[in-house]
């Protein structure tokens, strides 16, 4: 997609180009503003978090804030990495499990309710996790899953599993027919066919919905609040919400704490990253 | 290897009547050819003895077995597909393989089989490729590759060599014909171009519309077309068709808007009925020539060049015939009245194939006699051949 998009810029006039690059300029800064903030307040000592200076490495910078949140035992930061990770990653596991025979099924066959259900699979998508709070609140109890790493792995799958379905529909559509008639014919059943030609090839699809479904996981706040009461079962998000004392927040930690934890995330998007770009595009177009 | 039983075969796609009866008998080891315009149910008829389609009605054997209940891989056929679905993550060697070793054949058999047909192919410098580093021509052979290694009971293409330029279609096409010849399989080749019908099949199927026009080989349908259809369709250009009336009293004519032809003794029995009635007169273009004729059978015909192409080796002339050189015989004259109207209003032009040297240009007016010999007449009504 970059590619085609530099390829189409090259026939433009030098105006629109200059203009295009402007506003790319403008929104890069907007969204790298904050983050590299929140580097510079992590780097500063404690007595100056509230400095006004503005160049990005402190002059008396320190690594003092990284160190109180990476080995201090009161801090827990392992154990919130452990949590969420663990969370995430069984999220995106059974997600990916689930949605791909779920997109399969859309994609190729045909089945009364296939259309409602997939309508009804997106519109899921437009009731914001705030809202379902509540009922998702009742369900767990009922099902003593308050407290529990399932119960919220339950409640992340219910955002991450819909999305992943249609990315992965969308995806298996572009997929030709011929290829699974071919395996048929050359000895696989419908389910061999699906295993050794079809997954294979739809690496990039599976890749992303992994990638999205992990990141619902990763960053997610209110429902994890609400879910988990016990500190040692906090994730991230819940964990670094406890370096916020009641009158007093230690914010060189706090920002420390923050870049340490997009850094799995970064590491993700870059492994994952060219496949997000071809990926996305390939299950766009259908054809 | 194995011969193939159509029995009344029907397809519909819901209300869509597709294949509406067939009735087909392809000998073990023949290589047949299936070959009909597009849409007429070629595609269909291949998926269906493949199993990729469930029949409607009818029957399909397969040697003695009958196949209709049974998943494509307990049909022990391999088919080639016209977008060669090649699997693309896989290389050249495993696309090939593929089919052996879901079968459980052992490795080292695998492997002697697939390098025994890479090597019939010329694919060996290609197996550690990906489909997509690969020549649509190179494709194509690994499809055909895919197919031959599993040593199956039929072969099934459909249009395999669609895809490829007119050079490399004659060379794949000789090639296929060779394999056929070496491996002796029955084969059902699907297409739509009659060149490759022509020179591929032992036997060529004609389809339209989901029906069997005529079975038979090349020269059997180029020769003996069973009806107008076959007749138009196999051929290019395409046989001329003349409106015409069967008049006279022992001597029976062919009466066009234009101009009248006398009906060879021989074909009078077969006329007789038709008498005064419409028929479609037919004549293919390389039966047309130039010239005076003899003057009793071979009646000159007057006609006026309206387009001229020029192709190395022949010409093909685009004729059409002037109005009024028409004597009807009296007996049947008021008889022939209303329906000759009708005839005058359709205009009578035709395409002849003719010498290079010919001297004729664009406008002259020149004489061309017909070959009656090789002409055909089919019924108005039901197209059926009469001769
Ligand atoms: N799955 C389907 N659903 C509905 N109609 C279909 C389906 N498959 C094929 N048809 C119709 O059946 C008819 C025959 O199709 P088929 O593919 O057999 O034609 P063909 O002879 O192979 O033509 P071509 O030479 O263009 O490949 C067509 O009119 C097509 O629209
Ligand atoms: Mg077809």
């Amino acid at each position: 997609m970059a590619g085609t998009f530099f390829k189409r810029a090259k026939g433009d006039s030098s105006f629109k180009r200059l203009l295009i690059n402007l506003i790319l300029i403008v929104a890069c800064a907007a969204a790298l503003y904050p983050v590299l903030r929140v580097i510079t307040v992590s780097l500063r000592p404690s007595g100056s978090v509230f400095s006004m200076d503005l160049s990005l490495i402190p002059p008396d910078a320190t690594l003092a804030s990284y160190q109180s949140i990476l080995f201090d035992p009161k801090v827990g930061f392992w154990t919130w990495i452990g949590n969420s990770l663990m969370v995430s990653v069984i999220t995106a596991m059974v997600a990916l499990i689930l949605a791909a025979p779920a997109a399969y099924a859309f994609s190729r066959f045909k089945f009364a309710g296939k259309q409602p259900g997939l309508i009804f699979l997106l519109v899921t998508q437009f009731f914001p996790a705030t809202m379902l709070l509540l009922p998702l609140y009742m369900m767990l109890i009922q099902l003593s899953l308050i407290n529990n790493f399932w119960g919220l792995i339950l409640c992340y799958m219910s955002i991450a599993l819909p999305f992943s379905i249609w990315i992965l529909k969308g995806y298996f559509d572009t997929i030709p027919n011929d290829l699974e008639e071919a395996a048929y014919i050359d000895g696989t059943t419908p389910l061999g066919a699906f295993f050794r030609v079809i997954l294979p090839l739809s690496t990039p699809a599976l890749s992303i919905t992994a990638l999205f479904s992990f990141m619902t996981a990763w960053s997610e706040f209110i429902i994890a609040r609400v879910v988990l009461q016990k500190q040692a079962l906090f994730t991230w998000p819940l964990g670094t919400v406890t370096l916020q004392g009641a009158y007093y927040t230690n914010w060189g930690p706090f920002s420390a704490a923050a870049v340490l934890i997009s850094i799995p995330v970064v590491i993700l998007f870059l492994l994952t990253s060219k496949y997000l770009v071809s990926g996305l595009t390939l299950g766009a177009v259908k054809g | 290897m194995a011969e193939v039983r159509l029995v009344n075969l029907a397809k519909a796609f819901g209300p869509v009547q597709i294949l509406k009866g067939i009735d087909l008998t392809i000998p073990d080891g023949e290589f047949v050819v299936l070959l009909g315009p597009s849409g007429c149910g070629k595609t269909t008829t291949l998926r269906l003895i493949a199993g990729l389609e469930e029949a409607t009605s009818g029957e399909i054997f397969i040697g003695e077995r009958k196949v209709n209940d049974l998943p494509p891989k307990e049909r022990d056929i391999a088919m080639v597909f016209q977008s060669y679905a090649l699997y693309p993550h896989m290389t050249v060697f495993d696309n090939m393989a593929f089919g052996l070793r879901l079968h459980g054949v052992r490795r080292e058999e695998v492997d002697r089989r697939v390098m025994e047909a890479a090597e019939m192919l010329e694919l060996t410098p290609l197996l550690a490729r990906k489909p997509r580093a690969l020549s649509g021509g190179q494709r194509q052979r690994v499809a055909v590759g895919r197919a031959i290694v599993r040593n199956p009971k039929v072969f099934l293409m459909d249009e395999p060599l669609s895809n490829l330029d007119a050079k490399l279609r004659v060379q794949t096409r000789v090639e296929l014909s060779k394999l056929h010849m070496k491996l002796g399989v029955t084969t059902i080749y699907v297409t739509h171009d009659q060149m490759e019908a022509m020179t591929l099949g032992n036997l060529v199927v004609i389809m339209n519309q989901g029906i069997i026009q005529q079975m038979g080989t090349p020269s059997d349908v180029y020769d003996r077309p069973a009806n107008k259809f076959v007749a138009g369709f196999v051929g290019s250009p395409p046989m001329n068709f003349f409106p015409a009336l069967v008049d006279g009293e022992e001597e029976l004519f062919f009466q066009m808007a234009s101009f009248r032809l006398p009906v060879l003794p021989e074909r009078c029995a077969a006329l007789a009925p038709y008498r005064g009635k419409d028929v479609v007169f037919g004549i293919r273009p390389e039966d047309i020539n130039m010239g005076g004729g003899d003057g009793a059978v071979h009646i000159p015909v007057t006609a006026k060049v309206d387009v001229l192409e020029l192709l190395g080796a022949e010409i093909f002339l685009y004729l059409s015939s002037p109005e009024g050189i028409f004597v009807a015989s009296s007996a049947s004259q008021k008889l022939l009245s209303q329906k000759f109207l009708k005839l005058k209003a359709t205009a009578v032009s035709f395409i002849a194939r003719v010498d290079p040297s010919t001297p004729a240009k664009e406008g002259d007016s020149v004489q061309v006699v017909f070959n009656l010999g090789r002409s055909h007449a089919f019924d108005a009504d039901s197209e059926r051949a009469i001769y």
